[in-house]
């Protein structure tokens, strides 16, 4: 039993039907339009083997229908021609597609690369500025360091003094007597120890004393005043007691000032006979009467306080 | 009428002189299975077009192997000729299909990196 493929009758075969006269198959036709389509388009440029593959197939198929129209051999060879052409155009849409994709990503290469380019860039730029800004950081904590340090250094200065104050301050507690009076403390020096009698001039077996004192009292800036008075006994005129005990007073500043006590912190008072801590008719009373009285500020008291 | 019963006459005169045996390992039935493996290798099937192919070669190939039966090796040999060219149709179409799918996606990249650098 012989068969017929059925796929002719798939392709729409209807040659019998005309094959008295010199029409093309179904098939030829089909062949013919692939072809031209091929040749129209850019699988001449993209795969001109393929079409030449085509092209022949379809000259066998030309040549069959010129030798026999609608004959089997025409049928397949332009069976064979057309999907030769089909393929050949398949094949050239490969390669331009190819091609498309391959310059897209070449683009896309190039834009990634820029970008990467101009983020390096900006990172280089971070990197210096971030740089300088360190360098400028390390010079302030270089700067901040010394003040550290510098501020220490006041500090042990401070405490230092203090302490030297402190101790000059228990000292005076040998050297004269001293009161605590609500929060001022009164130094009082005999007037024998300072001067001789009826003189100003702070004798020198005082100086020591009165040095421990200004060094109590160096560089003080409080607001309350440092307040010398000066007293007398009642014997001789109250006027000559009154200057004496004044220029008395004034001595024991000049000594003070001289050593560092700011001067416009110290008020030097004469108070004369007017004020007795003990009566004049006795040797001892006049005695504690002569004298040199310092009334120190609170602050320096506090700082006493906290020996 | 008469001209139609010449022209059956004339195909059963051609197609008888297909009459020859023909083995599956004739070149041609092996060029023809090969090209319709190809294609499915490439999932032909899941393009349209190449899948039209794809099915007529198969169709073909199973025409072609009852004729081979019958001793029709001649025409067994010419309809496994166009199975091979429907086969190989079906894979430069596939092909086709998927190269164009990945330029197209090479282009979107493209597209949406030019469009984040003009954001």
């Amino acid at each position: 039993m012989r068969h017929v493929s059925t796929t002719w009758a798939m392709t729409g075969m209807v040659v019998l039907a005309s094959c008295a006269s010199d029409a093309a198959s179904p098939q030829l036709n089909d062949a013919r339009q692939e072809v031209a389509a091929a040749r129209a388009d850019e699988t001449a440029r993209y795969n001109p083997s393929g079409l030449r593959l085509a092209e022949e197939s379809l000259a066998r198929a030309e040549q069959a229908h010129e030798n026999d129209p609608g004959s089997y051999g025409e049928r397949h060879y332009a069976y064979l021609a057309h999907r030769k052409a089909v393929q050949a155009r398949a094949e050239a849409d490969v390669l331009r597609h190819k091609r498309e994709r391959d310059e897209a990503k070449s683009q896309y290469g190039v834009v990634l690369e820029r970008r990467v380019h101009r983020v390096e860039q900006s990172k280089d730029e971070l990197e210096r500025d971030l740089s300088v800004t360190e360098r400028e950081l390390e010079r302030t904590r270089g700067e901040l360091s010394e003040t550290d340090q510098d501020l220490a250094a006041a500090r042990r200065a401070r405490a230092k003094s203090e302490k030297e104050r402190q101790e000059a301050l228990q000292s005076l507690y040998d050297l004269a007597d001293v009161r605590e009076d609500g929060k001022r403390v009164i130094v009082t020096f005999a007037g024998n120890v300072l001067f001789r009698s009826d003189e100003s001039e702070i004798l020198p077996s005082a100086h020591e004393s009165l040095e421990k004192l200004a060094d109590a009292l160096e560089g003080y800036d409080g607001e309350e005043e440092i307040v010398i008075e000066g007293h007398t006994d009642a014997r001789g005129p109250e006027a000559y007691n009154l200057t004496l005990s004044r220029r008395r007073a004034e001595a024991v500043k000049t000594f003070l000032v001289a050593r560092g006590v700011l001067e416009d912190k110290v008020r030097a008072v004469g108070r004369g006979e007017a004020d007795p801590i003990a009566p004049n008719d006795t040797a001892e009373g006049r005695a504690n009467n002569r004298r040199v009285a310092i009334t120190l500020p609170s602050e320096v008291y506090m700082s006493m306080r906290r020996r | 009428m008469h001209a139609v019963k010449i022209a059956w006459v004339a195909l059963a005169v051609f197609a008888a002189c297909g009459g020859s045996s023909l083995s599956k390992t004739a070149p041609e039935y092996v060029q023809a299975r090969s090209a319709v493996r190809g294609a499915e290798e490439i999932f032909a099937e899941q393009e349209p077009k190449a899948k039209y192919h794809l099915d007529l070669a198969r169709t073909q190939i199973a025409e072609a192997e009852a004729l081979m039966k019958d001793g029709e090796g001649n025409e067994a040999r010419r309809v496994l000729e166009r199975a091979r060219a429907d086969a190989e149709a079906a894979v430069s179409l596939a092909r086709a299909e998927w190269m164009r799918r990945e330029a197209q996606q090479e282009l979107d990249m493209l597209d949406k990196l030019l469009e984040e650098q003009r954001g």
